[in-house]
C-alpha cells in the first residue's frame, strides 16, 4: 500500500525492461508472482520495448484485451525479423 | 528494480482498456494512456484506424505523437514503432482506395517497406470507377498516371524495391479494373504492352469465374470447351456479363511463387496471392496461359486437364501447365500416370515436378 503513495510509483524503466528480457528465469518468476492482468501488462510493455521478440511475448498473454493488442499492433509476425524483407529471397 | 516491484505491486497501477471502435472516443484513450508502451501501440491503432477512413493527415498526425515518447525508449525501438505506424497507415490508406497515399507511407516503413507494398497493393480494392467497359484508352492512360504516380512517391526507397513495387503494381491493375466487377469486355486484353498482360490474367480469371458460378463438377472435356469458348470471345471480342462479388478472391485458389531456374529469363507476372505468372509477346499464347492459371484459380478444375496441356508445342504453356498440374495436386493423384515419362521431359519441366511441394 506504501507503494502507491510514493513517488517511486512509475513504470518500469527501458533498463529495467532489458534485464527482464536478458533473463528468461527472472522474468518467469516476476510474472508468476502478478495477478493475471499485472502480468498481461507487464508482458505487453516487455514486448513493446523488444518488438523483435514481441510475437513470443504475445504468445504468453492470457486475457482477452492484451490478446486484442497483440493482434491489432504489437505480435505482428514482421516485426520478429531482424533485417528488411527481401525481395524474391535476394536481399534489396 | 525497488521502484520497478512497487508499481508491479501497487493495487493502482493502470489497467489494460480495451480500444474503442468509436475514432474520437479512441483518440482519447491515447491521450490519456498513462504506460508509454501501451501509448505507443495506441496511436499505432489510431493511425491505422485514419486510414481505414482514409484520413491522411489525421493518421500522420497519431504516428507523430510517438516522437514524443522518445524520452521512454531506445531510439532503435522507437524507430521500429514509427516505421510500422507507417507501416499499419499505409496500408490501411491504400485498402480505403488511396494506393498513392497508402505507397507514399509504405515509404517511410522502414524495414517492413517490402511488406507494407505488398499489402498495399493487393488490398487496395476493385476500382469502382473503372471497369472493362472503359475504353481501352483510357484504361491504359490511367494505369500508367497511377503507376508514375506510386512510383513517384516510391522514390526514397531502393531500386530493387521499388522494381519489386513496380511488378507488383502492374500485375494488380488487371484485377482492379476486371476482377468481381460481373464484366468481361475483352477489348482491353488486347493491349500489346504490359498492361494488356495484366488485362490478359484478370479477363481471363473474371471470365472463369462468371462460367463457373452454377455449376461445381467439370469434365477434362468441358473445362477443355470453355477454354476454347473464353479463346474465341477473345478473337471476337465479344462481351460477357454476370453477377459481380466483391469477395470474389475467396471464391478460388491461389499460390506462392514457384520460382524456377530455368525460367529466370522468361519475362513473368505478379498474380493474386502471391504467385507468378509467365508472359508471352503474342496476345494470344499470352490468354492461354492466363486461362491456365484462371482454371487453377477454379478450385474444380481437374489435374489432368493440365497435365495434358504438358504437351502444348508452346513452351511458356508447357511450362504453365506443369507447374499448376503440381500445384493441384496431380502428382498425388491417379492423374499422375497422365503425365508423359519422366525421361521425355524437358528439365526445366521435370524441375515442376522433383521440386514439387504436393508430392
Amino acid at each position: 500500500m506504501m507503494a502507491c503513495q510514493s513517488n517511486h510509483s512509475t513504470p518500469p524503466s527501458p533498463a529495467e525492461m532489458e534485464l527482464l528480457i536478458e533473463d528468461p528465469e527472472h522474468r518467469q518468476e516476476v510474472l508468476s508472482q502478478l495477478p493475471p492482468e499485472q502480468r498481461d501488462l507487464l508482458l505487453l510493455q516487455l514486448a513493446v520495448h523488444n518488438p523483435i521478440v514481441a510475437p513470443t511475448l504475445c504468445g504468453e498473454v492470457q486475457g482477452t484485451v492484451a490478446k486484442n493488442k497483440c493482434t491489432q499492433v504489437i505480435g505482428r509476425p514482421h516485426l520478429q525479423l531482424t533485417d528488411p524483407q527481401t525481395v524474391d529471397g535476394k536481399k534489396p | 528494480m525497488i521502484a520497478f516491484w512497487m508499481w508491479f505491486g501497487c493495487s493502482q497501477t493502470p489497467a489494460l482498456q480495451e480500444w474503442s471502435r468509436e475514432i474520437t472516443t479512441l483518440e482519447s484513450q491515447c491521450i490519456q494512456e498513462s504506460i508509454p508502451a501501451i501509448q505507443v501501440t495506441c496511436w499505432i491503432q489510431l493511425a491505422a484506424r485514419y486510414g481505414e477512413q482514409g484520413n491522411e493527415h489525421k493518421g500522420m498526425e497519431a504516428c507523430a505523437n510517438l516522437q514524443g515518447l522518445s524520452a521512454h525508449f531506445k531510439p532503435e525501438v522507437l524507430q521500429t514503432w514509427q516505421s510500422e505506424c507507417a507501416f499499419r497507415m499505409g496500408e490501411e490508406l491504400a485498402a480505403s482506395g488511396d494506393i498513392i497515399g497508402g505507397l507514399r507511407h509504405c515509404a517511410y516503413a522502414g524495414p517492413f517497406a517490402q511488406n507494407c507494398i505488398t499489402h498495399s497493393i493487393w488490398r487496395n480494392p476493385v476500382d469502382l470507377e473503372f471497369n472493362s467497359d472503359t475504353k481501352s484508352s483510357a484504361l491504359w492512360k490511367k494505369s500508367e498516371e497511377t503507376l508514375h504516380a506510386a512510383m513517384t512517391e516510391l522514390q526514397p526507397l531502393n531500386p530493387a524495391l521499388q522494381t519489386d513495387a513496380a511488378n507488383q503494381l502492374i500485375g494488380q491493375m488487371g484485377y482492379r479494373i476486371y476482377f468481381g466487377s460481373g464484366v468481361t469486355h475483352p477489348e482491353p486484353a488486347h493491349l500489346q504492352d504490359k498492361w494488356g498482360e495484366s488485362f490478359r490474367t484478370a479477363y481471363a480469371v473474371e471470365r472463369v469465374r462468371l462460367a463457373t458460378q452454377s455449376k461445381n463438377r467439370w469434365t477434362v472435356e468441358e473445362i477443355q470447351n470453355l477454354h476454347d469458348d473464353i479463346v474465341n470471345e477473345w478473337r471476337k471480342n465479344k462481351i460477357q456479363r454476370g453477377l459481380s462479388n466483391e469477395n470474389a478472391i475467396q471464391s478460388g485458389r491461389t499460390y506462392q511463387a514457384r520460382l524456377s531456374p530455368f525460367e529466370e529469363k522468361i519475362p513473368q507476372q505478379h498474380l493474386l496471392g502471391g504467385g507468378r505468372r509467365l508472359t508471352h509477346p503474342d496476345p494470344e499464347i499470352d490468354l492461354k496461359i492466363s486461362i491456365l492459371e484462371a482454371f487453377f484459380w477454379y478450385p474444380h478444375t481437374p489435374p489432368a486437364w493440365f497435365a495434358a496441356k504438358v504437351n502444348h508445342p508452346e513452351s511458356a504453356i508447357q511450362l504453365t501447365a506443369a507447374k499448376l498440374f503440381c500445384l493441384s495436386n496431380g502428382l498425388r493423384s491417379s492423374t499422375s500416370t497422365i503425365v508423359p515419362p519422366k525421361d521425355s521431359l524437358t528439365d526445366a519441366i521435370r524441375w515442376h515436378f522433383d521440386t514439387c511441394p504436393l508430392r
